[in-house]
């Protein structure tokens, strides 16, 4: 157990910085500063959604199903910015 | 089934965060001037307390596997003492809205933010109630009476909203 809260406590800790990196970057104005926001948040998708979620243990048509929605939603969004 | 409930919810937020990224590039000016009077920092906080308590729940669930019933309804319970955090902090942020008249029918922008942030309280106040729920039967060590409703998939509701707050937050707040 001890092993378990270490681990996904070292997963917590990089949610927590990554919120503050996206956070502080977002001061700036541009698209490209847009482009690196979103990104951040899309590794924070990823991380909640295949370790907090324990999507790793759904059947892979969802793992598929979900990551391509997902990436899709992105690249809409990125698009239009 | 909870995947193909959770794709479905994902599926229409993410139509309205595309529809609102449309409306935002024509209305460039209007969104972005909007978007000021929001308080970033309040949602900042927001992000740190879901995304804790989601970590609170994965931990009841470790306990949960390992056999300690009591101590993963304790993180269950923190979970849902953060969860009461968001609703607060929430509340304080709508009434600031509210008393500078930003509510909806003032443009686009403000229509989009309280339709997106109240369906989204919405699912955070039914996922402390599915928290509360799991957490007396677990503290009780009762059996979950149906497979498809147990701490799994109660949790899996939990990071559901964690999951739809990290999209929000960027997309609303901050580009």
């Amino acid at each position: 157990m001890k092993s378990f809260i270490i681990k996904e406590g070292a997963i917590w800790l990089a949610l927590v910085v990554l919120t503050a990196v996206g956070f502080y970057n977002s001061s700036e104005q541009g698209r490209s500063v847009a482009y690196v926001v979103l990104a951040i948040g899309l590794a924070k998708f990823f991380l909640i959604f295949f370790d907090f979620m324990e999507m790793k243990h759904a059947h892979r048509l969802w793992q598929v199903a979900m990551t391509l929605f997902t990436l899709v939603l992105f690249g809409a969004i990125s698009f239009s910015l | 089934m909870i995947w193909i409930f959770i794709f479905m919810e994902l599926l229409a937020f993410g139509l309205a965060f595309i529809v609102f990224s449309v409306l935002r590039a024509k209305s460039l000016t209007v969104f972005e001037s909007s978007q000021a009077e929001l308080n970033q920092g309040l949602a900042l906080l927001n992000t740190l307390v879901l995304v804790t308590s989601g970590y609170l729940v994965v931990l009841a669930n470790g306990d949960y596997d390992a056999g300690n019933d009591r101590r993963a309804a304790r993180w269950l319970g923190g979970a849902m003492a953060l969860g009461g955090v968001f609703v607060i902090v929430k509340a304080v942020e709508y009434r600031d809205k509210i008393a500078h008249g930003l509510t909806t029918g003032v443009n686009q922008f403000f229509d989009f933010y309280w339709l997106l942030t109240a369906f989204h309280l919405f699912h955070v106040l039914l996922g402390i109630l599915v928290l509360a729920y799991m957490a007396r039967k677990v503290q009780k060590g009762e059996a979950f009476a149906a497979e498809d409703f147990n701490l799994k998939t109660g949790s899996a509701f939990w990071h559901m909203c964690d999951l739809i707050w990290v999209l929000l937050f960027p997309i609303l707040y901050l580009i």
